[in-house]
């Protein structure tokens, strides 16, 4: 007769080893999921943050452009009249060799449609410059958004200062950038 | 469980954990580009107003007070006007804008002026 012999080893885990591993990779897991969740409220605050300033920097940028090369500010042209949250600009006409064409006005309306400022050009038969309707920043928070002038009649305004506050986002990604600037009519005389 | 497991679990987590920090430090650094962004902008504000001041009317130096100011932890600033020392008549403003965001920064901004040039306004 032959008598097999069997080892009995244990091949399996102890219930005490099944625990551990278990707190070990809960542990793990939740740390991946915090590392997830940051990882995402980060990414998606700072692209709103980013694009806030991007906007509210691009904006202000272009208004002082135009400022700084207008002759007047305008009560109005077209449809548009200058106010609190409308500023339209006479710029001196310029010819392709971007010299100044006498008595030849350009206009330039900046204005909020919705939450987007918008610059729309009015350019003179004989300017070089074109009609144009541009986008500078949305997300305008309109009741944080002005032009003040250093003189109630528009005629002799010499300073404008503009105030945006852009807002990009939502829940707790949203994010908000206030900034004003000032600039000067370097072509009044 | 070997002890290359181990190992490798352990890299695992130490390369995200490393993310994690990186990702706060760029969070530091737009922050600073933030603050930056609106000292730049004081800063122009009073560099018109200097320029839009007729030149002899200019005092030697002073303060700057703006509401933005408020948006910069420990915000200040302040501008000098001196003459310029490589042209005579001319005179050299300087507008310097300084915060503490843990570590003092300023921007400054120069210019020089003369009484033909805008400051004759």
């Amino acid at each position: 007769m032959k008598f097999l012999n069997h080892s009995f080893k244990n091949k399996g885990f102890t219930l005490i080893e099944v625990a551990v591993v278990s707190i070990i990779l809960l542990m793990v897991i939740g740390f991946l999921g915090f590392l997830s969740v940051k990882h995402f409220w980060i990414y998606n605050s700072q692209i709103n943050e980013l694009s806030a300033e991007n906007d509210v920097r691009l904006s202000l940028d272009d208004v002082d452009n135009y400022v700084r090369q207008s002759y007047r500010v305008a009560s109005s042209h077209d449809m548009y009249s200058t106010g609190a949250q409308i500023l339209v600009l006479q710029i001196p006409s310029i010819d392709s060799s971007n010299q100044i064409i006498d008595s030849t006005y350009d206009y330039a309306a900046f204005y909020l449609q919705g939450d987007k400022l918008i610059r729309q050009i009015f350019a003179d038969s004989s300017s070089s410059r074109t009609d144009l309707t541009r986008i500078l920043a949305s997300g305008v928070d309109s009741s944080n958004f002005s032009f003040t002038y250093d003189n109630a009649d528009y005629s002799l305004v010499k300073e404008v200062t503009t105030s945006i506050t852009v807002t990009q986002g939502f829940s707790n990604y949203q994010r908000s950038v206030t900034v004003s600037s000032k600039s000067y009519l370097r072509n009044y005389y | 469980m070997s002890i290359v497991e181990v190992i490798v679990s352990i890299l695992l987590i130490v390369i995200l954990f490393s993310l994690l920090v990186m990702e706060y430090r760029v969070l530091l650094i737009s922050k600073s580009q933030k603050y930056q962004n609106i000292a730049y902008h004081v800063a122009n504000k009073e560099m018109e107003d200097l320029r839009s001041t007729v030149l002899s009317g200019l005092q030697a130096s002073g303060t700057i007070s703006d509401p933005l100011l408020s948006q910069l932890p420990s915000g200040d600033g302040n501008y000098t006007v001196d003459d310029s020392a490589d042209y005579s008549g001319l005179k050299e403003l300087t507008v310097t804008v300084t915060w503490n965001d843990g570590v003092s920064k300023s921007v400054v901004l120069k210019t020089l002026a003369s009484s033909a040039g805008l400051n004759s306004q």
